[in-house]
């Protein structure tokens, strides 16, 4: 089995200093290590201070989102094997982008939480209590909205989005794909607002459809569908309204 | 047991969504933003070439007959080509508004480049003889 | 809970990133397709035959635009191509500048800009167009 090398990019250690390249050896401990293994093996081992996070380490919390060899994906998640197959090789680790760097790999989550917040992450019930809602399984909404329901917030598609890049206020596809899940859900009761919210001066139409984001979630969610959905749901509000059918 | 670490993992264990992984999407946008520059660009040159008739009509007539000599011919061929990619991309983003096609985004982009490219030198091909005239 | 700082009002909406520079985008560029595909046509391939077999100097010259826009279609076409075209190369940028921090920033003295060069631009373009009509 072949060694590999880990070469991960670090924080410098005084407040000028800018950031590095360190790498490590790392010996391939089994053929399914993980670069989370890694990364733990080299924190073990070789160097203690290596920051970075992790919980789960079965790809379900969202935790240890980072960048490896130029693309977003979790380290728990990440084979080493299928970056370098079984000949050893460089893998290149380096933080998500878009938040600001606390430490090594560990970045600060507050800017993405925060797009969460102004589209209204949370469902709202509606006032009415007439009994419990009843969304059947095989019904149109459901069959709408589940693919949209695994997220796990681990922020890949913020850091992998061009245009989270290039305007820091953008609301994000995680924001914006969990919008959609509600607006589309019958039992919601801020719908209106949260359609609003999305189609703000950061909002959906700075979706360009690069499809960045779909091609890095880890739960596979069509989050670009998600907002052209978003799209389509205020191109026929605004319809309605223009023929007088009022929303 | 031959495990397919391939289909395992793609850079975080995302889904076998055949839209995983794929750097299509950013390719078509950045040709989209490419083209789109060029031809607001030639926007601007090809109405100022045009406005030499305001100078009269052998003015315009002499600059024509310039602009379509064989080097120029050659050069039509790529505003041609920057314009078929632009329509074509063009309306794949158009399809994705409607919810179409969405799930083969990257297919879509392959089908762009490939007519791009088959319209650019079936053009071409009918172009030759203004290129190869004496 | 401060992290959950007045969620859905937050987002002012000034209009400035909107539904119908959107929607125009795509209405405009639709209708580029077929105006352009006339556009081309008229102007560089239907005399193509001609030009070939020795019978035509040119594919462009004065004389022929000027056949050509002595029919009405053809001037709508050109006039609506202008209109249109403009519109759609100048949208297209602002989306670009709307991504860079400088132009965004003055996001509405910008919009302003543009338009003032869009509508100049199409009174020299109408200006050139009118040299072959009257």
């Amino acid at each position: 089995m072949a060694d590999i090398t880990l070469t991960v990019k670090r924080t410098g250690d005084t407040e000028d200093s800018g950031p590095y390249w360190q790498s490590f050896t790392v010996p391939e401990i089994a053929d399914t290590m993980s670069v989370l293994d890694a990364l733990i093996w080299t924190q073990q081992n070789i160097e203690p201070t290596l920051a970075f996070r992790r919980a789960c380490r079965v790809k379900m919390c969202g935790t240890c989102g980072v960048r490896i060899n130029g693309r977003e994906g979790l380290a728990c998640g990440t084979l080493v094997r299928s970056l370098v197959g079984d000949r050893g090789g460089e893998v290149r680790v380096e933080p998500m982008r878009h938040l600001p760097v606390v430490r090594d790999l560990v970045t600060a989550p507050g800017v993405f939480y925060q797009r969460l917040n102004q589209v209204g992450a949370a469902f709202t019930p509606k006032d009415d209590s007439s009994g419990p809602a009843q969304i059947l399984p095989d019904s149109k909404e459901r069959k709408t909205i589940d693919p949209h329901r695994e997220c796990i917030y681990c922020g890949l598609c913020y850091s992998a989005c061009s245009v989270a890049g290039l305007d820091s206020g953008y609301l994000g596809p995680a924001a914006l794909n969990r919008a959609f899940a509600l607006v589309s859900d019958s039992r919601d009761g801020t719908g209106k607002q949260r359609l609003q919210a999305s189609a703000g001066d950061h909002g959906i139409w700075r979706c360009h459809t690069i499809f960045e984001c779909t091609a890095v979630c880890p739960k596979g969610i069509p989050i670009t569908e998600a907002i052209e959905g978003l799209k389509r749901k205020v191109f026929v509000n605004k319809l309605k309204s223009l023929i007088g059918l009022g929303r | 047991m031959a495990l397919s670490f391939k289909a395992l993992s793609l850079h975080g264990g995302a889904s076998l969504d055949r839209n995983a992984g794929t750097r299509a999407g950013w390719w078509a946008w950045f040709l989209q933003r490419l083209t789109g520059v060029a031809l607001v660009g030639y926007l601007f040159l090809h109405i100022l070439v045009i406005s030499t008739v305001q100078a009269g009509q052998d003015a315009f007539d002499s600059v024509l007959i310039v602009l379509q000599k064989p080097f120029f011919v050659v050069l039509d061929l790529f505003l041609i080509a920057a314009v078929v990619y632009h329509a074509l991309n063009g309306v794949r983003v158009l399809l994705f508004d409607l919810g179409i096609g969405l799930k083969q985004q990257a297919g879509l982009f392959w089908v762009c480049m490939v007519l791009t490219t088959i319209l650019t030198l079936v053009v071409g091909y009918f172009s030759l003889p203004l290129i190869f005239r004496n | 809970m401060r992290h959950m700082a007045a969620p859905l009002t937050d987002n002012r909406d000034t209009g400035v990133v909107g539904f119908w520079p959107w929607f125009y985008q795509r209405i405009s560029g639709v209708l580029l397709i077929f105006l352009l595909v006339v556009h081309i046509w008229m102007g560089h391939f239907s005399g193509l035959r001609a030009v070939i077999d020795g019978r035509q100097e040119e594919l462009v010259l004065y004389s022929i635009v000027q056949q050509r826009l002595a029919h009405g279609l053809f001037i709508f076409v050109d006039f609506s191509l202008l209109a249109l075209v403009i519109y759609h190369g100048l949208n297209g940028m602002r989306n670009i500048f709307l991504e860079w921090p400088p132009a965004a920033n003055r996001a509405k003295a910008m919009t302003l800009g543009l338009w003032v060069l869009g509508v100049v631009t199409f009174a020299y373009g109408a200006w050139a167009l009118l040299a072959f009509i009257l």
